[in-house]
């Protein structure tokens, strides 16, 4: 419609906008505020740019400026960042439109966005949230949307943003996608900048990108990649922006890594992984072979380690002088003051990823934890190193099942749910590597999305694009946007 | 600037060719699984492929003992509040202890960062000042003071937050541990 001129992009954003505005508050409860006017496109750029036509929206975690951010209540008031992330500013460079702020669990911690100050967030594949016909589900009877950035899934899967960003530290990019059938990628680490990025783990955090497509997604991407001078981190010199033809998926050495068939995996999940794999090898002709990462089982717990570690380094600044939630302390000790205001802004879980992390970072605990942990995370990355010696991508599964219930999923606490939850996803978080997650079936009975998961080593996005792409082409998989009334991408076509 | 991007379009309106059911294309007739199993890709474990480590094998469980959580309190500025909290901390320690048995002798460099791994140069900005205006710096603290931070005395113990406290916690944890092991 935008083609043939009968939808002008200014309608296709004011109705973005109102669709936004209606969600918000909603069931759904993806998007936690709005844009303001300040921070869209500069007019020059409007109607130009590789991404005039999206409408995109940011997880709560990168700054906006004079956006409040984090999911939490330490910074929920007393703090409007004054900066804007170099990713959200290279988006609206290329003209993309910013809808809002999207739901998360607290600073990220999370892998069923259920714990966020603003609640939690349903899996729009359980009921339509613009349809009216469909009688809504009772408080808890709902599906979750996957965490930690599960408001940005939601947004995407349900047609309310062509695109947003999440932060992806152990797969809270890539478990939402699998669970809201979309595309997730998750770049090499470094390659987008972090900057203006509210860290978790700032050795593992990645801005990721999620979409309906494989090619909206590296749009996204191509927007975002490259050094800044302001993140020492990011890659050193410019990336290619990620294309690619059918030629380049030919060809391709395909690992299956048997340590990826993790305890808890369901049959389906399974099922998925070996259609695939499958489809892979008999149709396109792919060498597929079996390769190992042998130490994928320990990958968990040097995670859980390294991740508590720098959670307790990284939280240490929300003291409540400079900005963020400032209680009255009768008291009036620096000690006891920063304490009730940790104790007022931090919830359970991220109390006890601090005191975990501080625990292995005591002298007596040092050499067994978290050195310990930083030698796997070696052990991990060289697994992946000499796999990709002998393939040129793996295929496996993302989310060990499909979206739970939050009934269920919150019969147990956070910490076990990552600890049983992230075992597919994280060590690619600490190889640093790329990987897209896309949906490319169905589960018999709940009618809930299942995926895969395309890893790729440092920097080869464009190689996992293109097998990704190919993928997503077989399994033509029913993209609820398409179906939903409030869907942007009926209008753009 | 020119995109390369030429991937397919998007799925239009087609109905998936498949819902998750076992593809039958690796199982001939002359190899159909047993009843009740699924026909798997060869290169796809249908059973966990994780050895089970049994606890055992394991370091003895710590307790964290009240003065553990008195030294973490501490040192975190951060309260445990509830029995749970300590048994969550308890249970990521234990959760942790299977590092313990990999034997990752000195030629195991223990992993500072990626960027280093790969041996980018993360430059450093050059150490001039940047004019930022006051307002701004100070626009997001709840409480000032004539263009200062307030920030209260410090080197100031916390009022001792009583033993009992302390027993409290460590005993609650401890007994809910016990609790969940023996159901």
């Amino acid at each position: 419609a935008i083609s043939s001129g009968a939808i002008t992009p200014d309608l296709l954003r004011s109705s973005a906008v109102a669709a936004c505005r209606r969600s918000v508050g909603s069931s759904l409860n993806a998007f936690v505020s709005l844009a303001e006017p300040q921070h869209q496109p500069p007019v020059a750029n409007r109607g130009q740019g590789s991404l005039y036509n999206f409408c995109t929206a940011g997880c709560d975690t990168p700054g906006l400026a004079g956006s409040a951010t984090c999911g939490s209540p330490t910074l929920a008031e007393n703090f409007l960042p004054s900066y804007t992330a170099t990713s959200i500013i290279r988006l609206l460079d290329e003209g993309a439109w910013l809808l809002g702020k999207t739901n998360l669990d607290p600073f990220g911690m999370g892998s069923g966005c259920s714990d966020g100050l603003h609640g939690p967030v349903r899996n729009p594949w359980r009921s339509s949230p613009c349809s009216s016909s469909v009688a809504p589900d009772s408080a808890t009877n709902f599906y979750i949307a996957g965490g930690s950035s599960g408001g940005s899934a939601a947004a995407v899967a349900s047609g309310l943003a062509v695109g947003a960003l999440a932060s992806d530290t152990g797969g809270s990019s890539r478990i939402p996608a699998a669970f809201c059938g979309i595309v997730g990628l998750k770049p090499t680490y470094g390659r987008v900048s972090r900057h203006g990025l509210v860290p978790l783990v700032n050795a593992l955090d990645c801005v990721s990108i999620m979409a309906n497509t494989v090619t909206d997604a590296c749009l996204l991407l191509n927007a975002m990649q490259g050094p800044d001078e302001n993140d020492s981190t990011c890659c050193p010199e410019r990336p290619e922006p990620v294309g690619w033809s059918d030629e380049l998926a030919a060809g391709l050495k395909i690992g299956v890594p048997a340590e990826f068939s993790t305890p808890g995996m369901s049959a389906s999940v399974l099922d998925t992984w070996s259609s695939a794999v499958t489809h892979l090898e008999s149709d396109l002709g792919l060498t597929c072979l079996p390769v190992s990462l042998p130490h994928t089982p320990l990958s968990i717990k040097a995670y859980s380690v390294l991740c508590c570690a720098e959670v307790a380094s990284n939280m240490a600044r929300y003291d409540g002088i400079e900005f963020g939630l400032r209680v009255r302390d009768s008291e009036n000790s620096v000690e006891s003051l920063y304490t009730a205001n940790r104790l007022a802004g931090f919830n359970s879980v991220i109390r006890s990823r601090v005191l975990a992390g501080n625990y292995f970072l005591l002298r007596r605990n040092y050499k067994a934890y978290y050195e310990q942990a930083r030698k796997v995370w070696r052990l991990i990355k060289e697994d992946f190193d000499r796999v990709f010696q002998s393939v040129d991508l793996l295929v496996c599964p993302a989310a060990i099942t499909a979206a739970p219930t939050y009934r269920d999923f919150v019969q147990a606490d956070n910490r076990y749910r990552t600890s049983t939850m992230d075992l597919c996803t994280q060590s690619v978080n600490l190889a640093g590597l790329p990987s897209i997650v896309l949906p490319t079936g169905l589960e018999e009975g709940t009618g809930l999305p299942l995926a895969v998961q395309v890893i790729g080593p440092a920097m080869a996005e464009a190689r996992v694009a293109a097998l990704a792409a190919s993928l997503e082409s077989w399994a033509r998989f029913p993209l609820l946007a398409e179906s939903s009334e409030c869907s942007l991408l009926r209008l753009l076509d | 600037r020119a995109l390369l991007l030429l991937g397919p379009q998007r799925p239009w309106q087609r109905l998936p060719r498949h819902l998750c059911s076992s593809s039958s294309s690796s199982c001939g007739a002359a190899d159909s699984p047993p009843a009740g199993r699924r026909c798997r890709h060869r290169l796809v474990p249908d059973a966990p492929t994780w050895r089970n480590v049994a606890d055992s094998e394991l370091p003895p469980p710590t307790a964290i003992d009240s003065d553990t959580i008195a030294l973490l309190e501490r040192l975190s500025l951060v309260q445990f509040d509830t029995a749970d909290t300590v048994r969550v901390v308890a249970e990521a320690v234990r959760f942790a202890d299977e590092l313990r048995l990999v034997h990752a002798g000195p030629e195991v460099e223990p992993m500072t960062s990626l960027p280093e791994a790969w041996g980018w140069r993360c430059p450093l900005r050059a150490d001039t000042p940047a004019e930022q205006p006051r307002t701004a710096v100070l626009s997001n603290a709840a409480e000032t003071e004539e263009h200062y931070f307030v920030a209260p005395p410090g080197n100031i113990a916390a009022k001792d937050s009583g033993r009992e406290r302390l027993d409290r916690l460590a005993e609650g944890a401890k007994s809910k541990a016990s609790r969940s092991s023996r159901s």
